[in-house]
């Protein structure tokens, strides 16, 4: 047992560059793998964190809705079992007016400030503030304001400084109580221009005039107190209120996994180069090892034995792809986690890996798997081998090209075609996967039958390009193993690269296109806003049109089809297609619909959610809404890609009575010809900014939308990078092998007459159009996996179209053609200068 | 007569690791045109190093080599690989046919890499064929073929180009009796009826016998040379 541990570890430090290509394929395999089933939870805990820095160690958030009397409430004096405290709030904006340094005709420049009234005891223990400074022996209460360290720092303010703030119309003079660090509550994202101020929870409700009554409650459980009983108890003593956690952690995992499917997919293409690589590398081993198999056998080895041998080398280089792979999944996960953690929308948050041994164990399995599984079939092939044929050296390890492969090559690229199209849309996520499998698979086991085909067609010009030893190359490529695996190997990265830049793109183009649909200019909200608002809002200098949106960001069930929809718009259905596009699907005239829908309960669902959902023109919805199940009649379908397709559209009236919603919680502006329109935004947040106001040009929007999105593809554009550079390497290591094979037959030729020149010339006209074809066969492989896309994003909740791009497939064919020639370089010089008779004289 | 190959105090040394093995000392022979010579000696008597070193495969360490008069260490390696695809056919033990070309390819290789086209040559190449009695086998790959007929591709190689000289390294030691006796008279043939200079390495008297001289080479030297059977 001894002698084969060391006969295998000899085998490993002999072939420096094998081993390494066979070990790095298989890290990078447990690596993405660790990366891809690690970043869901990651990114939820961090999400987690990022929520908690809000609401702290509160478990519960109670809170009013439609139905609640007031916007207040009184804290329920009772105690409740398995509550340790409930933190009451009241928060309001405030302004500070920042003082001028510019002159008289200077504007005002102003800063927005949170503030929320909490009792500073109750907010130690909810929320903990660090304090860089704070009044000694003075107690926070009355007008006192605990600013935080940027807006101190920003404006020059301490410790028993006076600030004055315009809060609710009037101007209040407050004392610094303290500056609070940047934890908690005070981590303000330095981009955003609102920053947090506490002031106690009395002072907060003698301006509100609601003494003894909160906004929000903050509820802290006891250690060990089960949070479903307590919600429970809690909502029969609040039964006018919601009562709910901060956030759901299973929706947020729901959301993650539209990231996850994508990192899956890319690993699912690294795994398939990989068992390429290991599967390719092994055959040259086995064959390298037929002698010494063949000595073993002789002197009494068993099959088991030497198969054991075998095995036991990919084994090791499982176990040291996984251990390696654990590491690099670990850098590689961090890399993931800091880049998503700088999200647009949600603000920077801090950088938590979240993993556990369980993915490590996973990934390591993995590893080990891919290595074992991908070398079995070369070894069990050697394992048959009659130890005669083995012992006198009669293997012919010549494989004459067998048809039923590119039969089978033609069928799964259909099957991979068709397959995403054909499945009903339940089926579509496991069709799609199984589609992209076979076109991946059908694409590799067409490869020889492409490049006899590519060769059929421009071999004949070979002679003008590259004269005879053009001529020779085209020869020399039909049927060579090791070139149509290295073209394979190139196949597979460029298809990889293809597609993942091509859907970035896409993306790309559909969210541009999205934002096209919007034909406003600002979007904007202002709290409380009725009638007399929009008025206000027409007359701010710039405002050509106005249209008051009501819609529903958050879930609206619909409790007839089981499905979470995730945006409903109640709109006027007059002027609606003034503000945003409306495309009605399968030939429905947009007019009628826009008529029909001021009929009655009728709805109008995007077409994403017809085909989730299965819906027909007359099919009944039955809505969860707020004043109770309400049943819709779809009447039609348009196209959205809002909410990824989660959404319809009915009456604005419908909307107001079912969803009890009297206010309006948008407006979508349209500026005049020719005006500014972040000067106009200026204008209306300046106008309204003392009952508070949100506004977004759709300019910004696009912008963050595509850095969001930028920030998603960066990585998976990273994930093909690394398949690519697999592949790379695996080419690398292929043109090494096969002018090691080649050697005899390059010494034959120079033996009749090909001087080094010719040499040279010979090996990059083969280079040249191995990587042709594979920049060929990587375009066609990559459209045809495009193709079925767009079912499999349908399915998976993206439903874009894909924009296929002209450039980047020429760039995909120059890189496969440069990739080759690289390759080829060193092995074409060392062979041109290579002694003739050492390579032709031995066998 | 007119001399084809000449060589003047010829050296080779090959170094193992720290050792320097003379493998060729002081060769001077002559051999003339039209002659069918055979190079005899046993296992490791430099007689293949030899015939590597007068093809222009392999370079003396010292001396010189001439053929056709034409002195081969003054080449440069376009010039000697034009020297090989032109005035020399080479024919091996192992065939050294390039397996994943045809039989009319490999035939043609020596053509191709001199940049000619093969139409013009089409009616030579299958005078060749027919000699080699192959005509029939063209579109086979040489895994497809028998060691007599593998060794016969070889023959029709060397014979493409038009070479004045055919160096054949123990063009039988890989053949059965009945293929030996076929590819000899073949070789014989070709000396008779075109002229070739042949100049073969053999272990065997039998072979040997099918050529008109035979220099018998031992511990790298020249020690006898004679007249065969003619």
């Amino acid at each position: 047992m001894g002698i084969i541990l060391k006969y295998i570890l000899k085998n490993i430090a002999e072939k420096k560059f094998r081993t390494f290509l066979i070990v790095i394929s298989v890290t990078c395999s447990a690596a993405l793998f660790f990366a891809s089933s690690a970043i869901a939870g990651t990114m939820t805990v961090m999400y987690g964190n990022q929520m908690r820095m809000q609401t702290g160690e509160a478990a519960l958030l109670i809170y009013t809705n439609e139905q609640s009397p007031s916007s207040f409430f009184r804290i329920a004096p009772d105690r409740v079992e398995g509550v340790a405290l409930t933190a009451g709030e009241i928060s309001m904006g405030g302004i500070y007016t920042v003082p001028r340094n510019g002159g008289e005709g200077a504007a005002a420049e102003t800063t927005q400030l949170y503030l929320r009234g909490f009792q500073l005891e109750e907010l130690e223990v909810m929320n903990p503030v660090i304090f860089r400074e704070k009044a000694v022996g003075r107690p926070f209460a009355g007008n006192h304001v605990i600013l935080s360290q940027l807006f101190a720092d920003q404006h020059g303010f301490q410790t028993g400084d006076q600030i004055q703030l315009e809060i609710s119309g009037a101007q209040r003079r407050l004392t610094v109580w303290g500056i609070a660090r940047p934890t908690g509550l005070f981590r303000d994202s330095p981009q955003s221009e609102t920053r947090t101020a506490v002031i106690p929870l009395d002072y907060a409700a003698s301006l509100t005039g609601t003494r003894g009554s909160v906004s929000t409650a903050y509820v802290v459980l006891e250690d060990g107190a089960d949070i479903t009983t307590v919600q429970e108890m809690l909502q029969s003593h609040y039964p006018r209120h919601d009562v709910r956690p901060p956030f759901s952690e299973a929706d947020l995992s729901g959301m993650l996994e539209m990231i996850v499917v994508p990192f899956f997919l890319m690993t699912a293409m690294v795994l398939f180069i990989s068992v390429f690589i290991i599967y390719s590398t092994f055959k040259v081993i086995t064959v390298e090892r037929l002698p010494v198999i063949g000595t073993f056998r002789s002197i009494g080895a068993t099959r088991k034995t030497t198969d054991g041998v075998l095995l036991g080398e990919s084994l090791a280089y499982g176990v040291l792809g996984g251990i390696l792979g654990n590491l690099a999944g670990i850098g590689i996960l961090y890399a993931m986690t800091a880049i998503l953690a700088n999200d647009p929308w949600s603000g920077s948050m801090d950088v938590a890996m979240q993993f556990g041994p369980e993915h490590l164990v996973r990934a390591f399995f993995l590893a080990v798997g891919v290595a074992v599984v991908s070398s079995w079939i070369p070894i069990a092939r050697v394992s048959k081998i009659p130890i005669k044929e083995l012992v006198l050296n009669l293997v012919d390890s010549h494989r004459s090209p067998r048809r039923w492969k590119s039969l089978a090559a033609v069928l799964l690229l259909a099957a991979g075609v068709a397959l995403p199209r054909l499945a009903p849309y339940a089926m579509a996520m496991p069709a799609s996967l199984l589609g992209l499998a076979a076109t991946n698979t059908g694409v590799v086991m067409a490869v020889p039958l492409l490049t006899r085909i590519f060769l059929l067609v421009f071999g004949p010009l070979y002679g003008l390009l590259f004269g005879n030893e053009g001529l020779l190359a085209v020869k020399n490529l039909r049927d060579n193993k090791n070139i149509l695996n290295n073209i394979t190997l190139l196949t597979i990265g460029i298809t990889v690269l293809l597609m993942i830049n091509t859907i970035s793109y896409s993306v790309g183009v559909e969210v541009l296109n999205a934002y096209k649909d919007w034909q406003f200019d600002i979007m904007v909200s202002i709290n409380g806003a009725d009638r007399s608002t929009e008025q206000a809002l027409r007359a701010v200098p710039g405002v050509a049109a106005t249209y008051a949106a009501r819609e529903e960001w958050g879930e609206v069930r619909v409790t007839s089809h089981d499905y979470p929809m995730r945006y409903l718009q109640g709109i006027d259905p007059v002027n609606y297609r003034d503000y945003i596009a409306f495309r009605p699907l399968d030939g429905a005239d947009g007019d009628e619909l826009m008529a029909r829908l001021s009929e009655g309960r009728y709805i109008i669902p995007a077409g994403m959610m017809q085909k989730a959902l299965e819906l027909q023109v007359g099919d009944m919805l039955t809505l969860e809404m707020p004043t109770g199940p309400r049943q819709y009649e779809v009447i039609g379908f348009y196209d959205s890609l809002m909410m990824n397709g989660s959404n319809a559209i009915i009456h604005q009236q419908y909307f107001r009575s079912d969803m009890n919603r009297s206010y309006v919680d948008t407006y979508f502006v349209r500026v005049d010809e020719g005006a500014d329109d972040a000067a106009v935004l200026a204008a209306i947040n300046s106008k309204f900014r003392r009952r508070g106001v949100w506004g977004q040009t759709n300019r910004m929007m696009e912008e963050m939308n595509t850095e969001s999105n930028n920030q998603f593809f960066v990585i998976l554009k990273g994930f093909s990078l690394l398949a690519m550079a697999i592949g790379v390497f695996g080419v690398f290591n292929n043109y090494v092998i096969s002018f090691m094979e080649r050697r005899r037959s390059l010494a034959i030729m120079k033996s009749v007459g090909m001087s080094r020149r010719q040499v040279i010339k010979m090996i990059f006209a083969e280079a040249i159009t191995g990587g042709c074809i594979a920049g060929v066969t990587g375009v066609v492989g990559s459209i045809l996996m495009l193709l079925g896309i767009p079912a499999f994003m349908d399915a998976a909740g993206i439903p874009i179209g894909v924009h296929f791009v002209g450039t980047f497939f020429l760039a995909a064919i120059i890189g496969g053609i440069l990739i080759a020639v690289l390759a080829s370089i060193s092995p074409a010089l060392k062979n041109a200068r290579m002694n003739i008779v050492e390579a032709i004289k031995y066998e | 007569m007119t001399p084809m190959i000449e060589t003047e105090k010829l050296y080779k040394t090959y170094q193992l690791g720290e050792v320097a093995v003379e493998v060729l000392k002081d060769i001077n022979l002559t051999i003339h045109q039209g002659e069918f010579v055979t190079i005899m000696g046993p296992s490791g008597s430099g007689k293949s190093t030899l015939l590597y070193l007068v093809g222009g495969l392999d370079q003396p360490t010292a001396g010189t080599i001439r053929l056709g008069g034409t002195l081969l260490s003054g080449l440069s390696d376009k010039e000697q690989s034009i020297m090989r695809r032109r005035q020399v056919g080479f024919v091996f033990q192992f065939y050294n046919l390039v397996p994943n070309l045809t039989v009319e390819d490999n035939i043609l290789l020596p053509l191709l890499l001199d940049g000619k086209k093969v139409k013009p040559h089409r009616e030579r190449l299958e005078n060749i064929m027919e000699t080699v009695e192959l005509s029939d086998r063209k579109d086979h790959t040489p895994r497809e073929l028998s060691g007599g007929q593998q060794q016969r591709v070889a023959i029709a190689r060397a014979l493409m180009n038009d070479p004045e000289v055919i160096l054949a390294d123990e063009p039988t030691g890989n053949l059965d009796s009945r293929t030996t006796e076929e590819v000899m008279l073949l070789l014989s043939k070709i000396n008779r009826e075109q002229g070739k200079t042949i100049v073969q390495v053999s272990h065997s008297v039998e072979t040997a016998a099918y050529g008109n001289r035979i220099i018998q080479v031992k511990d790298g030297k020249v020690w006898d040379e004679n007249e065969g059977n003619d």
